[in-house]
Protein backbone atom coordinates (compact mmCIF):
# COMPACT_ATOMS: atom_id res chain seq x y z
CA UNK A 1 0.00 0.00 0.00
CA UNK A 2 2.67 2.38 1.05
CA UNK A 3 4.74 1.53 -1.90
CA UNK A 4 1.79 2.14 -4.18
CA UNK A 5 1.14 5.49 -2.54
CA UNK A 6 4.73 6.39 -2.79
CA UNK A 7 4.79 5.50 -6.43
CA UNK A 8 1.61 7.44 -6.95
CA UNK A 9 3.16 10.44 -5.25
CA UNK A 10 6.26 10.07 -7.32
CA UNK A 11 4.13 9.92 -10.41
CA UNK A 12 2.32 13.08 -9.42
CA UNK A 13 5.57 14.85 -8.67
CA UNK A 14 6.93 13.84 -11.99
CA UNK A 15 3.84 15.14 -13.73
CA UNK A 16 4.07 18.54 -12.04
CA UNK A 17 7.80 18.68 -12.79
CA UNK A 18 7.11 18.02 -16.39
CA UNK A 19 4.40 20.65 -16.55
CA UNK A 20 6.64 23.23 -14.84
CA UNK A 21 9.42 22.39 -17.23
CA UNK A 22 7.04 22.69 -20.12
CA UNK A 23 5.81 25.99 -18.84
CA UNK A 24 9.33 27.39 -18.52
CA UNK A 25 10.14 26.14 -21.98
CA UNK A 26 7.15 27.95 -23.43
CA UNK A 27 8.04 31.19 -21.69
CA UNK A 28 11.63 30.98 -22.85
CA UNK A 29 10.57 30.32 -26.39
CA UNK A 30 8.12 33.18 -26.27
CA UNK A 31 10.82 35.53 -25.03
CA UNK A 32 13.13 34.43 -27.79
CA UNK A 33 10.42 34.98 -30.38
CA UNK A 34 9.56 38.43 -29.10
CA UNK A 35 13.24 39.22 -28.82
CA UNK A 36 13.68 38.26 -32.44
CA UNK A 37 10.73 40.35 -33.41
CA UNK A 38 12.30 43.26 -31.55
CA UNK A 39 15.58 42.86 -33.31
CA UNK A 40 13.91 42.82 -36.70
CA UNK A 41 12.04 46.07 -36.00
CA UNK A 42 8.53 44.69 -36.22
CA UNK A 43 7.30 46.79 -33.29
CA UNK A 44 7.04 50.49 -34.03
CA UNK A 45 9.35 52.66 -31.87
CA UNK A 46 9.39 50.26 -28.98
CA UNK A 47 11.95 51.37 -26.42
CA UNK A 48 14.10 48.37 -27.21
CA UNK A 49 13.74 48.43 -30.95
CA UNK A 50 16.85 47.80 -32.92
CA UNK A 51 19.41 48.23 -30.17
CA UNK A 52 21.67 45.64 -28.70
CA UNK A 53 21.71 44.38 -25.15
CA UNK A 54 24.49 46.64 -23.88
CA UNK A 55 22.64 49.72 -25.10
CA UNK A 56 19.49 48.42 -23.47
CA UNK A 57 21.31 48.08 -20.17
CA UNK A 58 22.88 51.50 -20.63
CA UNK A 59 19.52 53.10 -21.26
CA UNK A 60 17.97 51.36 -18.28
CA UNK A 61 20.64 52.64 -15.94
CA UNK A 62 20.94 56.10 -17.51
CA UNK A 63 20.75 58.69 -14.77
CA UNK A 64 19.17 62.14 -14.73
CA UNK A 65 21.03 64.57 -16.98
CA UNK A 66 22.12 66.74 -14.06
CA UNK A 67 23.58 63.74 -12.27
CA UNK A 68 25.46 62.18 -15.15
CA UNK A 69 29.20 62.60 -15.41
CA UNK A 70 30.76 63.86 -18.63
CA UNK A 71 31.62 60.30 -19.69
CA UNK A 72 28.13 59.07 -18.97
CA UNK A 73 26.66 61.89 -21.01
CA UNK A 74 28.98 61.10 -23.87
CA UNK A 75 27.89 57.47 -23.78
CA UNK A 76 24.24 58.51 -23.61
CA UNK A 77 24.68 60.70 -26.69
CA UNK A 78 26.34 57.83 -28.55
CA UNK A 79 23.51 55.49 -27.61
CA UNK A 80 20.99 58.01 -28.86
CA UNK A 81 22.81 58.45 -32.14
CA UNK A 82 22.85 54.67 -32.68
CA UNK A 83 19.17 54.44 -31.87
CA UNK A 84 18.29 57.28 -34.24
CA UNK A 85 20.28 55.62 -36.98
CA UNK A 86 18.06 52.56 -36.68
CA UNK A 87 14.78 54.44 -36.18
CA UNK A 88 15.16 57.14 -38.83
CA UNK A 89 17.99 55.85 -41.01
CA UNK A 90 19.71 59.23 -40.69
CA UNK A 91 23.02 60.39 -39.23
CA UNK A 92 21.60 62.51 -36.45
CA UNK A 93 24.23 64.20 -34.30
CA UNK A 94 23.30 64.82 -30.69
CA UNK A 95 25.44 67.41 -28.97
CA UNK A 96 25.58 68.72 -25.44
CA UNK A 97 26.41 72.41 -25.42
CA UNK A 98 26.62 73.87 -21.93
CA UNK A 99 24.97 77.20 -21.12
CA UNK A 100 27.05 80.27 -21.97
CA UNK A 101 28.45 82.36 -19.14
CA UNK A 102 26.87 85.69 -18.26
CA UNK A 103 23.92 85.05 -20.53
CA UNK A 104 20.25 85.18 -19.63
CA UNK A 105 18.02 84.94 -22.68
CA UNK A 106 15.09 87.28 -23.11
CA UNK A 107 12.56 87.70 -25.87
CA UNK A 108 10.30 90.56 -26.89
CA UNK A 109 7.57 90.65 -29.49
CA UNK A 110 6.19 93.75 -31.20
CA UNK A 111 2.42 93.46 -31.44
CA UNK A 112 2.24 96.27 -33.99
CA UNK A 113 4.49 94.31 -36.30
CA UNK A 114 3.06 90.82 -35.95
CA UNK A 115 0.66 90.30 -38.83
CA UNK A 116 -0.23 86.70 -38.06
CA UNK A 117 1.67 85.11 -40.93
CA UNK A 118 2.65 82.09 -38.77
CA UNK A 119 6.09 81.99 -40.41
CA UNK A 120 7.54 81.55 -36.93
CA UNK A 121 5.41 78.45 -36.33
CA UNK A 122 6.53 76.92 -39.60
CA UNK A 123 10.23 77.63 -39.10
CA UNK A 124 10.13 76.20 -35.58
CA UNK A 125 8.67 72.91 -36.80
CA UNK A 126 11.26 72.69 -39.57
CA UNK A 127 14.23 73.08 -37.27
CA UNK A 128 13.14 71.18 -34.20
CA UNK A 129 12.20 67.68 -35.41
CA UNK A 130 8.58 67.86 -34.36
CA UNK A 131 5.96 65.28 -35.14
CA UNK A 132 3.74 66.08 -38.11
CA UNK A 133 1.09 63.52 -37.28
CA UNK A 134 -0.21 64.27 -34.70
CA UNK A 135 1.00 67.78 -35.46
CA UNK A 136 3.00 69.43 -32.72
CA UNK A 137 3.72 73.15 -32.89
CA UNK A 138 5.36 75.02 -30.04
CA UNK A 139 4.11 78.46 -31.03
CA UNK A 140 0.45 79.32 -30.93
CA UNK A 141 -0.56 82.52 -32.75
CA UNK A 142 -3.71 83.95 -31.21
CA UNK A 143 -5.97 86.17 -33.27
CA UNK A 144 -7.38 88.66 -30.78
CA UNK A 145 -9.95 91.40 -31.08
CA UNK A 146 -8.53 94.88 -31.00
CA UNK A 147 -9.27 96.67 -27.79
CA UNK A 148 -9.41 93.53 -25.70
CA UNK A 149 -6.94 91.24 -24.03
CA UNK A 150 -9.25 88.25 -24.00
CA UNK A 151 -7.07 85.19 -24.49
CA UNK A 152 -9.94 82.75 -23.95
CA UNK A 153 -11.98 84.09 -26.84
CA UNK A 154 -9.05 84.39 -29.19
CA UNK A 155 -8.91 82.32 -32.34
CA UNK A 156 -5.99 79.98 -32.70
CA UNK A 157 -7.22 78.26 -35.86
CA UNK A 158 -7.79 81.29 -38.09
CA UNK A 159 -8.17 80.29 -41.69
CA UNK A 160 -5.29 80.28 -44.12
CA UNK A 161 -7.49 81.23 -47.07
CA UNK A 162 -8.08 84.76 -45.82
CA UNK A 163 -5.42 87.42 -45.88
CA UNK A 164 -3.90 88.67 -42.69
CA UNK A 165 -3.93 90.96 -40.79
CA UNK A 166 -7.71 91.05 -40.69
CA UNK A 167 -9.37 94.34 -39.85
CA UNK A 168 -10.10 94.78 -36.19
CA UNK A 169 -7.75 92.02 -35.08
CA UNK A 170 -4.26 91.82 -33.71
CA UNK A 171 -2.02 88.80 -33.51
CA UNK A 172 -0.17 87.53 -30.50
CA UNK A 173 2.09 84.49 -30.71
CA UNK A 174 2.47 82.54 -27.49
CA UNK A 175 5.20 79.99 -26.78
CA UNK A 176 7.07 78.87 -23.71
CA UNK A 177 8.09 82.04 -21.90
CA UNK A 178 10.95 80.35 -20.00
CA UNK A 179 9.62 81.70 -16.73
CA UNK A 180 12.09 82.56 -13.99
CA UNK A 181 9.61 81.18 -11.46
CA UNK A 182 8.25 78.29 -13.50
CA UNK A 183 5.14 76.48 -12.25
CA UNK A 184 5.91 73.51 -14.55
CA UNK A 185 9.21 72.88 -12.76
CA UNK A 186 7.41 72.93 -9.45
CA UNK A 187 4.78 70.50 -10.71
CA UNK A 188 7.14 67.89 -12.13
CA UNK A 189 7.29 64.91 -9.74
CA UNK A 190 10.56 63.56 -11.14
CA UNK A 191 12.46 66.83 -11.70
CA UNK A 192 12.66 65.98 -15.37
CA UNK A 193 12.31 69.67 -16.17
CA UNK A 194 14.38 72.48 -14.69
CA UNK A 195 15.69 75.93 -15.49
CA UNK A 196 19.27 76.11 -16.73
CA UNK A 197 21.66 78.89 -15.75
CA UNK A 198 21.09 80.72 -19.02
CA UNK A 199 17.39 80.93 -18.24
CA UNK A 200 16.01 78.26 -20.53
CA UNK A 201 13.62 75.72 -18.96
CA UNK A 202 14.68 72.35 -20.36
CA UNK A 203 13.37 68.78 -20.26
CA UNK A 204 15.36 65.57 -19.98
CA UNK A 205 13.20 63.49 -22.34
CA UNK A 206 14.67 60.26 -20.99
CA UNK A 207 13.69 61.14 -17.44
CA UNK A 208 10.15 62.36 -18.22
CA UNK A 209 7.57 59.79 -17.15
CA UNK A 210 4.71 61.36 -19.10
CA UNK A 211 2.44 62.25 -16.18
CA UNK A 212 1.54 65.62 -17.76
CA UNK A 213 1.42 67.55 -14.49
CA UNK A 214 3.59 70.22 -16.09
CA UNK A 215 1.13 70.70 -18.94
CA UNK A 216 -1.59 71.27 -16.41
CA UNK A 217 0.56 73.68 -14.44
CA UNK A 218 1.60 75.95 -17.30
CA UNK A 219 -0.67 79.03 -17.41
CA UNK A 220 0.34 79.76 -21.00
CA UNK A 221 -0.46 76.28 -22.34
CA UNK A 222 3.05 76.16 -23.74
CA UNK A 223 3.79 72.48 -23.31
CA UNK A 224 2.93 69.69 -25.74
CA UNK A 225 2.55 66.02 -25.06
CA UNK A 226 3.33 63.14 -27.41
CA UNK A 227 0.11 61.18 -27.11
CA UNK A 228 1.19 58.96 -29.94
CA UNK A 229 4.48 57.92 -31.45
CA UNK A 230 5.72 60.98 -33.33
CA UNK A 231 5.80 60.77 -37.10
CA UNK A 232 8.87 62.46 -38.50
CA UNK A 233 9.46 62.02 -42.23
CA UNK A 234 13.05 61.73 -43.37
CA UNK A 235 13.04 64.96 -45.39
CA UNK A 236 12.04 66.98 -42.34
CA UNK A 237 14.78 65.70 -40.06
CA UNK A 238 17.29 68.24 -38.79
CA UNK A 239 20.41 66.26 -38.00
CA UNK A 240 22.00 68.97 -35.85
CA UNK A 241 20.42 68.28 -32.46
CA UNK A 242 21.02 68.77 -28.75
CA UNK A 243 20.29 66.35 -25.92
CA UNK A 244 18.02 68.83 -24.15
CA UNK A 245 16.34 70.40 -27.11
CA UNK A 246 15.53 69.26 -30.61
CA UNK A 247 16.60 65.63 -30.72
CA UNK A 248 13.69 63.44 -31.93
CA UNK A 249 11.39 62.62 -29.04
CA UNK A 250 9.35 59.50 -28.44
CA UNK A 251 5.81 58.69 -27.41
CA UNK A 252 4.94 59.61 -23.88
CA UNK A 253 7.17 62.62 -23.24
CA UNK A 254 6.43 66.31 -22.97
CA UNK A 255 8.13 68.88 -25.13
CA UNK A 256 8.01 72.64 -25.57
CA UNK A 257 9.87 75.63 -26.92
CA UNK A 258 13.45 75.76 -25.68
CA UNK A 259 14.54 79.02 -27.35
CA UNK A 260 16.38 76.87 -29.95
CA UNK A 261 19.21 76.30 -27.53
CA UNK A 262 21.06 74.17 -30.06
CA UNK A 263 21.33 77.41 -32.09
CA UNK A 264 21.36 80.15 -29.46
CA UNK A 265 24.10 78.57 -27.39
CA UNK A 266 26.24 78.85 -30.50
CA UNK A 267 25.32 82.50 -31.00
CA UNK A 268 22.62 82.08 -33.64
CA UNK A 269 19.15 83.51 -33.47
CA UNK A 270 16.23 81.18 -32.72
CA UNK A 271 14.41 79.93 -35.81
CA UNK A 272 11.27 81.94 -35.08
CA UNK A 273 13.16 85.23 -34.90
CA UNK A 274 15.00 84.47 -38.09
CA UNK A 275 11.84 83.54 -39.95
CA UNK A 276 9.70 86.49 -38.96
CA UNK A 277 9.31 88.61 -42.11
CA UNK A 278 8.28 91.77 -40.24
CA UNK A 279 11.03 91.80 -37.64
CA UNK A 280 8.51 91.65 -34.80
CA UNK A 281 10.75 89.45 -32.67
CA UNK A 282 13.64 90.71 -30.59
CA UNK A 283 15.92 88.17 -28.94
CA UNK A 284 19.04 88.68 -26.91
CA UNK A 285 20.96 88.60 -23.68
CA UNK A 286 19.23 90.37 -20.82
CA UNK A 287 22.55 90.76 -19.01
CA UNK A 288 24.09 92.75 -21.86
CA UNK A 289 23.20 96.38 -21.25
CA UNK A 290 23.70 97.25 -24.92
CA UNK A 291 21.47 94.55 -26.37
CA UNK A 292 18.31 95.15 -28.34
CA UNK A 293 16.15 93.35 -25.79
CA UNK A 294 17.36 95.71 -23.07
CA UNK A 295 16.62 98.74 -25.22
CA UNK A 296 13.08 97.47 -25.80
CA UNK A 297 12.50 96.78 -22.12
CA UNK A 298 13.84 100.16 -21.10
CA UNK A 299 12.24 102.32 -23.77
CA UNK A 300 9.03 100.73 -24.94
CA UNK A 301 5.68 100.00 -23.31
CA UNK A 302 6.14 96.33 -22.44
CA UNK A 303 3.87 93.89 -20.68
CA UNK A 304 3.88 90.18 -19.89
CA UNK A 305 0.99 87.78 -19.99
CA UNK A 306 -0.73 86.78 -16.76
CA UNK A 307 1.59 88.93 -14.71
CA UNK A 308 -0.56 88.37 -11.61
CA UNK A 309 0.46 84.73 -11.45
CA UNK A 310 4.05 85.75 -10.62
CA UNK A 311 5.59 83.26 -13.00
CA UNK A 312 8.14 85.95 -14.00
CA UNK A 313 8.26 85.07 -17.69
CA UNK A 314 11.13 86.11 -19.90
CA UNK A 315 8.93 86.94 -22.87
CA UNK A 316 7.61 90.47 -23.19
CA UNK A 317 5.16 92.01 -25.61
CA UNK A 318 5.52 95.60 -26.71
CA UNK A 319 4.09 98.16 -29.07
CA UNK A 320 5.77 100.81 -31.16
CA UNK B 1 9.24 169.38 -6.20
CA UNK B 2 8.02 167.11 -3.49
CA UNK B 3 10.40 165.16 -1.34
CA UNK B 4 8.33 162.10 -2.33
CA UNK B 5 8.72 162.70 -6.04
CA UNK B 6 12.46 163.23 -5.56
CA UNK B 7 12.91 159.93 -3.74
CA UNK B 8 10.83 158.01 -6.31
CA UNK B 9 12.85 159.43 -9.18
CA UNK B 10 16.09 158.43 -7.43
CA UNK B 11 14.71 154.92 -6.97
CA UNK B 12 13.64 154.79 -10.59
CA UNK B 13 17.11 155.73 -11.72
CA UNK B 14 18.57 153.02 -9.44
CA UNK B 15 16.26 150.42 -10.97
CA UNK B 16 17.11 151.50 -14.47
CA UNK B 17 20.82 151.25 -13.77
CA UNK B 18 20.75 147.48 -13.33
CA UNK B 19 19.13 146.86 -16.71
CA UNK B 20 21.19 144.57 -18.93
CA UNK B 21 22.97 146.68 -21.41
CA UNK B 22 24.99 143.94 -23.15
CA UNK B 23 23.36 144.24 -26.48
CA UNK B 24 23.59 147.96 -26.38
CA UNK B 25 27.31 148.04 -25.89
CA UNK B 26 29.21 147.75 -29.13
CA UNK B 27 32.61 147.20 -27.51
CA UNK B 28 34.43 143.86 -27.90
CA UNK B 29 35.44 141.68 -24.96
CA UNK B 30 32.10 141.97 -23.23
CA UNK B 31 30.51 138.49 -23.14
CA UNK B 32 27.33 138.04 -25.20
CA UNK B 33 24.35 136.01 -24.02
CA UNK B 34 23.53 135.13 -27.64
CA UNK B 35 24.47 131.47 -28.44
CA UNK B 36 26.95 130.33 -31.04
CA UNK B 37 25.47 127.93 -33.61
CA UNK B 38 28.77 126.10 -33.96
CA UNK B 39 28.48 124.85 -30.39
CA UNK B 40 25.47 122.70 -31.22
CA UNK B 41 25.83 119.04 -32.29
CA UNK B 42 23.02 119.35 -34.79
CA UNK B 43 25.22 121.67 -36.75
CA UNK B 44 27.45 118.69 -37.57
CA UNK B 45 24.70 117.22 -39.70
CA UNK B 46 25.11 120.16 -42.00
CA UNK B 47 28.32 118.56 -43.16
CA UNK B 48 27.75 114.79 -42.98
CA UNK B 49 24.53 112.77 -42.90
CA UNK B 50 26.41 110.00 -41.04
CA UNK B 51 26.69 112.25 -37.99
CA UNK B 52 23.40 110.75 -36.84
CA UNK B 53 25.31 107.50 -36.19
CA UNK B 54 27.28 109.08 -33.36
CA UNK B 55 26.88 106.98 -30.24
CA UNK B 56 24.83 104.32 -32.01
CA UNK B 57 25.99 100.70 -31.51
CA UNK B 58 28.01 99.62 -34.54
CA UNK B 59 26.18 97.63 -37.19
CA UNK B 60 26.35 96.77 -40.86
CA UNK B 61 23.76 96.40 -43.60
CA UNK B 62 24.00 94.37 -46.75
CA UNK B 63 25.65 96.09 -49.68
CA UNK B 64 22.99 97.05 -52.19
CA UNK B 65 25.27 97.12 -55.20
CA UNK B 66 24.63 93.53 -56.32
CA UNK B 67 20.87 94.16 -56.32
CA UNK B 68 21.28 97.40 -58.26
CA UNK B 69 23.48 95.74 -60.83
CA UNK B 70 20.79 93.18 -61.45
CA UNK B 71 18.39 95.93 -62.52
CA UNK B 72 17.95 96.82 -66.19
CA UNK B 73 18.20 100.55 -65.63
CA UNK B 74 21.36 100.59 -63.54
CA UNK B 75 23.74 102.49 -63.73
CA UNK B 76 21.36 105.39 -64.00
CA UNK B 77 24.00 107.70 -65.36
CA UNK B 78 23.98 105.72 -68.60
CA UNK B 79 20.92 107.76 -69.52
CA UNK B 80 21.07 110.57 -67.02
CA UNK B 81 24.48 111.72 -68.16
CA UNK B 82 25.69 114.68 -70.08
CA UNK B 83 23.25 114.11 -72.94
CA UNK B 84 20.19 114.40 -70.73
CA UNK B 85 20.35 117.47 -68.51
CA UNK B 86 18.30 117.19 -65.31
CA UNK B 87 14.80 118.62 -65.34
CA UNK B 88 13.97 119.66 -61.77
CA UNK B 89 10.38 120.60 -62.59
CA UNK B 90 7.95 118.75 -60.33
CA UNK B 91 5.71 116.71 -62.62
CA UNK B 92 4.25 113.27 -63.25
CA UNK B 93 6.67 111.29 -65.41
CA UNK B 94 5.16 110.18 -68.70
CA UNK B 95 7.90 108.98 -71.01
CA UNK B 96 10.08 106.79 -68.77
CA UNK B 97 9.70 105.46 -65.23
CA UNK B 98 5.97 106.04 -65.59
CA UNK B 99 5.28 102.61 -64.07
CA UNK B 100 6.69 103.78 -60.74
CA UNK B 101 3.79 104.89 -58.59
CA UNK B 102 4.72 106.95 -55.59
CA UNK B 103 2.29 106.23 -52.74
CA UNK B 104 4.45 107.86 -50.12
CA UNK B 105 4.16 111.27 -48.56
CA UNK B 106 0.67 112.17 -49.78
CA UNK B 107 2.01 114.35 -52.56
CA UNK B 108 4.45 116.25 -50.38
CA UNK B 109 7.47 115.16 -52.38
CA UNK B 110 8.43 113.65 -55.70
CA UNK B 111 11.26 111.69 -57.32
CA UNK B 112 14.08 114.18 -57.01
CA UNK B 113 13.45 114.73 -53.31
CA UNK B 114 15.29 111.47 -52.70
CA UNK B 115 17.08 110.76 -55.97
CA UNK B 116 20.09 112.99 -56.56
CA UNK B 117 19.37 115.40 -59.40
CA UNK B 118 23.03 115.69 -60.32
CA UNK B 119 23.94 112.00 -60.11
CA UNK B 120 21.12 109.48 -60.33
CA UNK B 121 23.36 106.65 -59.11
CA UNK B 122 22.97 108.05 -55.62
CA UNK B 123 20.33 109.27 -53.28
CA UNK B 124 20.42 112.72 -51.79
CA UNK B 125 19.59 114.19 -48.39
CA UNK B 126 17.43 117.20 -47.77
CA UNK B 127 20.62 119.15 -47.19
CA UNK B 128 21.87 118.15 -50.64
CA UNK B 129 24.42 115.61 -49.42
CA UNK B 130 25.17 112.35 -51.22
CA UNK B 131 23.73 109.17 -49.71
CA UNK B 132 24.50 105.80 -51.31
CA UNK B 133 21.76 103.21 -51.86
CA UNK B 134 23.42 101.04 -49.23
CA UNK B 135 23.06 103.83 -46.67
CA UNK B 136 19.44 104.47 -47.59
CA UNK B 137 18.42 104.21 -43.93
CA UNK B 138 20.01 107.65 -43.47
CA UNK B 139 17.61 109.05 -46.02
CA UNK B 140 14.49 107.45 -44.56
CA UNK B 141 15.53 108.60 -41.12
CA UNK B 142 15.34 112.24 -42.09
CA UNK B 143 11.58 112.12 -41.74
CA UNK B 144 11.16 108.86 -39.85
CA UNK B 145 13.62 109.79 -37.15
CA UNK B 146 11.79 107.99 -34.33
CA UNK B 147 11.69 104.80 -36.36
CA UNK B 148 15.35 105.30 -37.18
CA UNK B 149 16.30 105.49 -33.53
CA UNK B 150 14.34 102.30 -32.88
CA UNK B 151 16.09 100.75 -35.88
CA UNK B 152 19.55 101.64 -34.55
CA UNK B 153 18.84 100.21 -31.13
CA UNK B 154 16.90 97.11 -32.15
CA UNK B 155 13.21 97.81 -31.61
CA UNK B 156 12.49 98.13 -35.33
CA UNK B 157 13.76 96.12 -38.25
CA UNK B 158 15.49 92.81 -37.73
CA UNK B 159 18.87 91.72 -36.48
CA UNK B 160 20.17 88.98 -38.71
CA UNK B 161 22.16 85.81 -38.06
CA UNK B 162 23.49 86.27 -34.54
CA UNK B 163 22.38 87.84 -31.28
CA UNK B 164 25.95 88.39 -30.07
CA UNK B 165 28.40 88.43 -32.99
CA UNK B 166 28.73 91.16 -35.59
CA UNK B 167 25.49 93.14 -35.68
CA UNK B 168 23.83 92.89 -39.08
CA UNK B 169 20.57 94.69 -39.63
CA UNK B 170 18.02 94.65 -42.38
CA UNK B 171 18.00 97.83 -44.42
CA UNK B 172 14.71 99.71 -44.69
CA UNK B 173 14.22 98.72 -48.31
CA UNK B 174 14.53 95.00 -47.54
CA UNK B 175 10.98 95.14 -46.19
CA UNK B 176 9.55 98.44 -47.45
CA UNK B 177 9.30 99.36 -51.10
CA UNK B 178 10.36 103.04 -50.90
CA UNK B 179 7.80 104.05 -53.49
CA UNK B 180 4.92 102.10 -51.93
CA UNK B 181 6.07 101.44 -48.37
CA UNK B 182 2.82 100.04 -47.00
CA UNK B 183 3.08 96.35 -46.14
CA UNK B 184 0.55 94.35 -48.15
CA UNK B 185 -1.74 91.74 -46.67
CA UNK B 186 -1.07 88.10 -47.48
CA UNK B 187 -2.50 84.74 -46.51
CA UNK B 188 -0.88 83.06 -43.51
CA UNK B 189 0.88 79.71 -43.33
CA UNK B 190 -1.41 76.65 -43.08
CA UNK B 191 -3.89 76.54 -40.21
CA UNK B 192 -2.72 74.28 -37.37
CA UNK B 193 -4.48 70.95 -37.11
CA UNK B 194 -6.74 70.42 -34.16
CA UNK B 195 -5.20 68.03 -31.68
CA UNK B 196 -5.91 64.38 -32.24
CA UNK B 197 -9.27 63.36 -30.91
CA UNK B 198 -10.53 66.89 -30.31
CA UNK B 199 -12.86 69.14 -32.23
CA UNK B 200 -12.16 72.88 -32.56
CA UNK B 201 -13.70 74.74 -29.67
CA UNK B 202 -16.57 77.05 -30.49
CA UNK B 203 -15.83 80.56 -29.37
CA UNK B 204 -18.29 81.34 -26.58
CA UNK B 205 -19.05 85.00 -26.07
CA UNK B 206 -19.21 85.58 -22.36
CA UNK B 207 -21.22 88.49 -21.05
CA UNK B 208 -18.26 89.92 -19.27
CA UNK B 209 -17.90 93.45 -17.98
CA UNK B 210 -14.22 93.78 -17.46
CA UNK B 211 -12.67 95.89 -20.22
CA UNK B 212 -9.96 93.40 -20.97
CA UNK B 213 -12.43 90.58 -21.45
CA UNK B 214 -14.82 92.38 -23.75
CA UNK B 215 -14.73 91.27 -27.36
CA UNK B 216 -16.17 93.38 -30.08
Amino acid sequence: MNKNNKSNDMHQKQTSCISRRAALKTIGLGAAVSGAAVVHGAVDSSPTQGIDFSDMVGNFFQDHYKKMSTDEIREALARLERRYKVLYDAEIKVKNLPPLNNVLYGYALNLNKCKGYRECVKACTEVNNQSIEPEIQYIRVLEMDRGSMNLEESNHYYDDSQEVPKDGKFYMPVQCHQCANPPCVKACPTEATWMETDGIVVIDYNWCIGCRMCINACPYWARRFNWQAPVLPKERINTDTHFLSNRPREKGVTEKCFFCLQRTREGQMPACQEACPTGARVFGNLLDAGSEIRYVLENKDVFRLKEDLKTDPKFWYYTD
Amino acid sequence: MDFKAFISSILLLACLSILPLNGLLAEEGIPSTRSNPEDFEAAEQLSDPKAVLKGVPAFSVDDRTPFLESLDYYPCTDCHGEDQPPNPKVRTLEEEHDTVKLVHGAGRFWCLTCHDTQNRDNLVSLKNQKITFTDSYLLCGQCHFQRQKDFFYGAHGKRKESWRDEKKLTNCTECHNPHVPQIKKRPPVATPKVRTGLKPMKTVKHASEKPWSKSH
